[in-house]
């Protein structure tokens, strides 16, 4: 809500000290948003006459004038504006003027005369105008006054931010009472206006179907209007500081209303209306012409104004229609100010597509008992603006059903304990009164408190004790630590456990990345798990119009992201919902990572290898320690996301958790990089319970080492080998590793040779003969169901 | 008697240029071996006198001692000095840079988070989560927002195809874990939050915490306590100033936005935005307005973070630059 701070002053008898109101304002829930200026600064520019105006003699785009600008002698000026001329009264800077950006007028020669000030523009001082040229102002404008003050512009526009529940602060009225309640400033007392409610028509009806959804309506027929030309000054200024514009007498005079009183209005063009005003629910297949050229399709549920043959002429405090507003030739039309309620306006602007400051009101509520007071307002300004004759009006109310506030009964007790500190009882009385609550008192302990009309939003008793303390303020109310119930809360194994996988991955030099949920179509053709339904939004911003159902998308465009930056090598990971469903269940947590590139930075010695599947798997086998076997099991997915033949499934005993591999090489051209990167995804909802920590004992004894390296044909794996010689389950077996791969030499061409290291130690010292046994029953084992001789 | 010192002083002379331990053991052994030129003036003993023999027995053991003696320095000044060398040749360029493959880092939004979960597990919160895919009712209508209120406008919404929203804050998370417990109720509750916005100043994905505290007895007073008690701790400044300004949240009624003062600047920023629960809202919650009261309390942690961290533009939250997630290396 933007307003003229001068204005706003208009409604107090004293200097409102503005800093202190703002203050007081933003601290009470009317947070200023903008404070600024109506004209940048300037100095020393008057209303000047000009007297004489004759060409330059040697310049032809310049003219000679004599400005009055109430001194004896009138001044010397030369000018460039084409609308100069004898008789027009514009802005004069004088010798020592200072315009906008510091620039200072002088005396000047120009072409061997001297000028003595500058005729301004609009632009020049700040106040664009349609018009080329200078600004011409009105005809009575009086000589010698300083322009700042004549045009008001050391006014400042301010807007507010009120929030939804304020309804009663989108006007100056609602305003100015806030300011009086929160700083002790005194209201004026506003001006009595003429009663125009006079007769109820006769020959117009008024009709409505509809009075659980338009409360109260006030129609006033108002003949030989005069809506041509433009609105007089003041009310042009006065919209344009607080955000509307000037469109005609009779629309700018309802918004004046609206704006002053919080009341909307609307104007409707009497020949349009005919015989009467019907106000119901619209009907399906019903269509109205808006006045900013839509046309609506009514829906059932829209309340709707219509003449007396039951056309629809307006969607209900949302929006005129086009064929019944008033035109410039209009010279009668019927005025209408009602109270509809506001969860009946609610939503139907967004359903329309169209937005209004009157939908804006009515939604958040006005004050059901303004109705009459707006139209008179309007009535006044119509008589005195536009010469308008106010006749008849047409009256509806089902005031039993208007919204009265409830009265609250409240403790002070309740009050000290729900604020935590004791607020002096005749403090409170004092606020509440101030906000224009009626008090009743209930003995020492309470009180009964109804708030006035327009206070619409307090209902509850906590509503009350907002307003108690918004008003004493919030920040005089002392930090008070509770009082605690010590309880201490088991560990949340669920964030240890997260906690822990972040730091296993940032110990093995991973970072972690934050990327979007959704993506876009291209990378959900790209990467997305083709097994799942995508969700899609139906307002998506900039593409992103996909809910990602893995999180590999995001890897790899963090990836690109810093691959055309130059980076080299890269390991990232996340930790993030994805969406297989919409129901709770079927977002479940994934963790995934990726590596690229070097093994280590660039460095001076090492080696500077690319990673490869087995660097990631170690990752893998960390991160998955406590959660029972771990098998990797080749798998093709029909997506082709990874490599087939470097990728496999994780398992987790039979337990599936996710994929491991290199990306498919079909996207070497997306990653455009000197290798495709390596990714693991684990659905963090499929591990299992971790197993509980057990110490295995160890060994004062001498470990002993021994190295068998056999001979298995090129298609074996050799985690079925190492799977088979665990499943022997010797005890003394502790650690078993693989030391060598080996091909080509001596071997077939269809032949490998892998050397295993075998590690022994028992609760004493191992004899030769002991080991030589396992030795020999892994060797028969291996031989046996491997088809592998001892190399 | 001269040739004996005479002996002494050639062998001194000559142990002083020796540089090695095996040249000292052949001097060694040629001054006092069997064949020695030292021991050979024992040997020459039996050839005096008595009372001559004792006076320069004497005299000869004392050279071999002084030659001894002179010997062991010797010797450990070798010693030391083959050390030294051997140092010498051992030493590196210290001021090499490291090598490795280095640890990672953790996002500043998780690092400001665990933070946060840390500063209130003190207090005996609990973390809770929830579904970023929420329905109507636990985004908006259990938290006292119904359906075309103004207030739904505060927040601009995702909608799914299937009609669903992105929660837009993580209040919902209140609602679900309260439906089903009774007070007291202490939880934090973090998460991703999604809105219709995207500038310089808006992501239109961005990190929300949610503190709810219902217990009998919590008033105004105590929620004012704990979050001025949080902000301090969780910016080590004992004397940051936080002010609560009255605001309007359906859920929560008194309302208040929290700013903070940045120093740097000179101004109010902020922070985030809290209130007493609202009755409507401990009904959806099956629990009784009359018997309890409780707080609530939601702040940005993408703006926390930055904040903490000096960063001073939110796209970098999201851009996933190496050269921004490295610096959060140690962390």
């Amino acid at each position: 809500m933007k307003i003229s701070w001068n204005h706003l002053q208009s409604f107090f008898s004293d200097a409102l000290d503005k800093n202190l109101v703002l203050e007081r304002l933003t601290m009470a829930g009317l947070e200023v948003e903008e404070d600024q200026p109506v004209a940048p600064e300037f100095s020393g520019i008057v209303v000047g006459l000009v007297t004489e105006c004759v060409k330059h003699p040697d310049a032809d785009k310049l003219s000679l004038c004599k400005v009055d600008v109430g001194l004896p002698e009138p001044l010397q000026i030369i000018c460039g504006a084409s609308n100069v001329g004898v008789g027009v009264k514009v802005p004069c800077a004088q010798v020592g003027a200072v315009l906008p950006e510091n620039f200072k007028i002088t005396e000047r020669k120009m072409r061997g005369i001297v000028s003595y000030g500058m005729l301004c523009s609009g632009n020049e001082i700040g106040c664009p105008s349609d018009v080329d040229g200078l600004l011409l102002l009105p005809e009575d404008a009086p000589i010698g006054v300083d322009v700042r003050e004549y045009l008001d512009l050391n006014d400042r526009v301010i807007e507010f931010k009120i929030t939804p529940n304020r309804g009663d602060c989108l006007s100056y009225t609602g305003l100015a009472r806030e300011i009086s309640a929160l700083t002790g400033f005194k209201l004026k007392s506003a001006a009595d206006t003429l009663n125009y409610l006079q007769q109820i028509s006769s020959q117009l009806s008024l009709q409505v179907a509809a009075p659980q959804e338009c409360l109260h309506y006030v129609g006033l027929i108002v003949h030989n209007v005069n809506n041509t030309g433009s609105s007089p000054s003041w009310l042009i200024k006065l919209l344009e500081r607080s955000g509307i514009r000037s469109i005609s007498p009779v629309v700018d005079i309802t918004n004046y209303v609206m704006l002053q009183l919080g009341q909307p209005m609307h104007a409707f063009d009497f020949a349009a209306v005919k015989v009467g005003i019907h106000v119901r629910m619209a009907s399906q297949a019903e269509q109205l012409k808006l006045l900013d050229g839509k046309t609506a399709n009514l829906a059932e549920n829209t309340l709707v104004i219509c003449d007396a043959k039951n056309n629809p002429l307006a969607l209900a405090g949302v929006m005129g229609g086009m064929d019944s507003g008033v035109q410039s030739e209009t010279c009668s039309l019927i005025l209408e100010s009602a109270f509809f309620a506001p969860d009946m306006i609610q939503g139907q602007a967004k359903r329309y597509g169209v937005s209004s400051d009157s939908a804006f009101r009515f939604e958040r509520g006005v004050d059901p008992q303004i109705q009459h007071d707006a139209i008179n307002l309007a009535a006044q300004l119509l008589v005195d603006v536009c010469g308008g004759t106010p006749a008849e009006y047409l009256h509806f109310s089902s005031q039993e059903k208007l919204i009265k506030p409830a009265a609250l009964k409240l403790h002070f007790t309740e009050i000290d304990n729900f604020v935590g500190e004791k607020i002096a009882h005749d403090q409170i009385i004092t606020i509440l009164a101030d906000l224009g609550c009626q008090l009743s008192l209930d003995g020492d302990d309470g009180f009964e408190v109804v708030p006035p009309s327009y206070r619409f939003d307090l209902k509850l008793k906590q509503d009350i004790i907002e307003e108690i303390i918004r008003v004493y303020g919030y920040d005089r109310i002392e930090a008070k630590m509770p009082k605690l119930t010590y309880n201490l809360n088991s560990l949340d194994e669920r964030q240890i456990q997260l906690n822990t996988f972040k730091q296993t991955l940032v110990g093995h030099g991973f970072n972690e990345i934050v990327s979007y949920a959704f993506i876009e179509d291209k990378y959900a053709e790209l990467f997305a798990d083709k097994q799942i339904k995508l969700i899609k939004l139906q307002n998506p911003i900039a593409g992103l119009n996909i809910l990602r159902n893995n999180l590999v998308a995001g890897l790899i465009k963090s990836l690109q992201y810093n691959l055309n930056r130059g980076c080299e090598r890269a390991r990232l990971f996340e930790l993030a919902r994805v969406f297989h469903g919409e129901s709770a269940e079927q977002q479940p947590l994934q963790l995934a990572g990726l590596i690229y590139g070097k093994i280590s930075a660039l460095n001076w010695t090492a080696s500077q290898e690319c990673v490869d599947f087995y660097d990631l798997r170690l990752v893998l086998e960390e991160l998955l320690l406590n959660y029972g076997e771990l098998s990797l099991v080749k798998y093709v997915s029909n997506d082709q996301l990874y490599h087939p033949g470097r990728s496999a499934q994780i398992k987790l005993g039979e337990r599936e958790v996710g994929f491991i591999g290199q990306l498919h090489p079909k996207f070497a051209a997306e990653i455009n990089g000197i290798d495709l990167p390596y990714i693991f995804e684990i659905n963090l909802e499929h591990l299992p319970e971790p197993s509980a920590f057990k110490l295995k004992p160890s060994s004062k004894f001498q470990k002993v080492s021994r190295d068998l390296a056999f001979v298995i044909s090129q298609e074996t794996q050799v985690g079925a080998i190492m799977q088979q010689i665990n499943q022997l389950e010797i005890n003394e077996l502790i650690d078993l590793a693989v030391f060598d791969i080996f091909q080509g030499g001596n071997l077939a061409a269809a032949e490998k040779s892998v050397g295993f290291n075998f590690i022994f130690q028992a609760e004493k010292t191992l004899a030769d003969e002991e080991i030589n046994l396992w030795l020999s029953s892994i060797k028969s084992l291996v031989c046996d169901k491997f088809a592998a001789r001892l190399r | 008697m001269e040739q004996l010192s005479q002996v002494l002083s050639v062998a001194l002379n000559e142990m002083k240029l020796i540089a090695s331990i095996h040249d000292l053991e052949q001097l060694k052994s040629r001054y006092v071996g069997k064949q020695g030129l030292i021991t050979a003036f024992m040997q020459k003993l039996k050839d005096l006198a008595h009372e001559e023999r004792k006076a320069f027995g004497a005299q000869v053991n004392q050279v071999k001692t002084e030659f001894e003696t002179a010997l062991v320095v010797q010797r450990d000044a070798i010693l030391a000095q083959e050390l030294n060398n051997k140092l010498a040749n051992e030493s590196i360029d210290v001021s090499l840079p490291g090598r490795g493959c280095g640890t990672g880092s953790l996002h500043p939004v998780t690092l400001a988070l665990n933070r946060v979960v840390k500063i209130f597990a003190q207090l005996g919160f609990a973390v809770a989560d929830g579904p970023e895919i929420e329905n109507d009712y636990y985004n908006f209508k259990a938290l006292n927002i119904p359906d075309n209120h103004p207030a739904r406008a505060m927040q601009d919404t995702f909608y799914t195809e299937a009609g669903n929203v992105l929660r837009t804050h993580t209040s919902p998370i209140q609602v679900r874990y309260a439906e089903t417990r009774t007070p007291p109720i202490k939880i934090v509750a973090p998460g991703r939050v999604y809105r219709v916005d995207m500038d310089a100043t808006h992501s239109p994905m961005f990190h929300q915490m949610e503190l709810l505290w219902i217990e009998n007895g919590i008033s105004f007073a105590n929620l004012k306590a704990i979050i001025i008690e949080f902000m301090r701790k969780f910016f080590e400044d004992d004397s940051l100033q936080v002010r609560f300004r009255a605001s309007f949240f359906p859920f929560t009624e008194p309302s208040a936005e929290i700013d903070i003062f940045f120093s740097k600047t000179g101004k109010w920023l902020e922070v985030g935005g809290c209130g007493m629960v609202h009755p409507k809202v401990l009904n959806y919650m099956n629990i009784s307005s009359n018997e309890y009261t409780g707080f609530a309390f939601g702040f940005g942690i993408d703006r926390l973070a930055m904040l903490k961290y000096g960063i001073t533009d939110l796209r970098l939250m999201f851009e996933n630059d190496l050269d921004f997630l490295t610096q959060f290396k140690g962390l």
